[in-house]
């Protein structure tokens, strides 16, 4: 016996307790490790001008016939990607404002985070989708998400006005996508390009001379719901 | 009693070999069975009359080809590279879906996912 019983005890012990703090330099390490649509060149994003907005609903018509998004004329059951409200005035003879609503594509998406079959991801440009063929319909994203973006599709649909796409069809969350089979041609997603006021900005967020990210370092620009830290990617300009 | 045994034994061995000495005795049933005709594919004008891979190859395989592409394409973005894997370009050449999906699909048993009469997603861009 080359070691006395205080060494033997200094030596158990340091062990003990590298063991214990080891796995917790690897989680230190990981939470440093780069997130989607953070540090990539590219970053797709949105400007609202809600000064210009009119609520014509011209984008949530475009939407429909670009993706095919359901409409049955019931509540219960249709589906929407972009919706236009209705800003709840407290004056008295208050002007009327309207509010486009659509999918966020936050950089940490809730959404993504409880998917169960991962059918949800964020892409390296920052876009949030749906992989259909992948979606079980278990609605769990539907009740994550704080802009209430994403719709299950109840009923089989006979929505097919761009052949280009896919029909829905039962059991899958749907959301936004920005037109991501337009986007990735290089063409701006179908409520940008028709909307009749110019209301809405499209571009790329992380490319300092793109007119979409001058218009947010002027510093005009909100997000919605900034206290649930999603790091969104649709700003709201005059909210 | 030990007569009985191995009698047994040999209706037992029979039974065993039985799928053995069926085709022993009709030869090779699978290339008997009546296969589905196909017409040959025509690539339209303009485009090369060759398929993306090899003929045998597709055969077994178009099933992954699909998927692979459909897996790049939604999930990385990679559309320009598997345009030529998508189920669009099968159908410049390959124009009728009753002919080259159906027959083949019906006679194995297995029903396309794709454009199915129920719960058919995706557009067949052919005529029927």
């Amino acid at each position: 016996m080359g070691m006395d019983r205080r060494t033997f005890l200094k030596l158990g012990g340091a062990i003990v307790i590298g063991s214990m703090i080891t796995p917790g330099t690897q989680y230190l390490l990981a939470s440093q490790e780069k997130k989607p649509g953070e540090k990539s060149k590219t970053r797709w994003g949105m400007v609202v001008d809600l000064n210009k907005c009119t609520g014509c609903k011209v984008c949530e018509k475009v939407c429909r016939e670009e993706n095919n998004v359901p409409f049955y004329g019931n509540k219960r059951y249709d589906a929407y990607w972009i919706r236009v409200a209705n800003i709840r005035q407290e004056l008295p003879g208050a002007p009327e404002r309207y509010i486009p609503l659509l999918c966020q594509h936050c950089a940490d998406a809730p959404c993504v985070h409880v998917c169960v079959t991962k059918a949800s991801f964020v892409r390296k440009d920052g876009i949030v989708l749906v992989d259909e063929h992948r979606c079980i319909g278990c609605r769990y994203c539907v009740v994550a998400c704080p802009y209430r973006a994403r719709s299950i599709i109840f009923r089989n649909s006979n929505t097919w006005t761009n052949k280009e796409l896919p029909r829905m069809m039962i059991g899958v969350a749907t959301k936004c996508t920005f037109c991501v089979h337009r986007v990735d041609k290089g063409v701006e997603p179908a409520c940008v390009e028709k909307c009749p006021h110019n209301a809405l900005t499209f571009g790329n967020i992380n490319d300092p001379n793109s007119k979409i990210a001058k218009i947010i370092a002027e510093g005009k620009t909100q997000v919605l719901r900034p206290e649930k830290l999603v790091r969104p990617g649709v700003f709201y300009k005059g909210l | 009693m030990k007569m009985k045994a191995i009698t047994a034994f040999l209706v037992f061995l029979v039974i065993l070999t039985l799928p053995f000495l069926v085709s022993a005795v009709n030869g090779d049933i699978l290339s008997q069975a009546p296969q589905p005709k196909l017409e040959k594919a025509k690539a339209p004008a303009g485009v090369e009359n060759k398929c993306v891979e090899e003929v045998p190859y597709m055969r077994a395989n178009h099933m992954n080809i699909l998927k692979t592409a459909r897996v790049q394409v939604v999930r990385n973005g990679l559309r320009e590279k598997y345009k030529k894997y998508s189920l669009e370009n099968c159908f410049t050449c390959h124009r009728n879906r009753a002919e080259f999906c159906d027959k083949c699909h019906s006679y194995a048993g297995v029903e396309p996912g794709c454009f199915g009469d129920r719960g058919g997603c995706h557009y067949a861009n052919t005529k029927k």
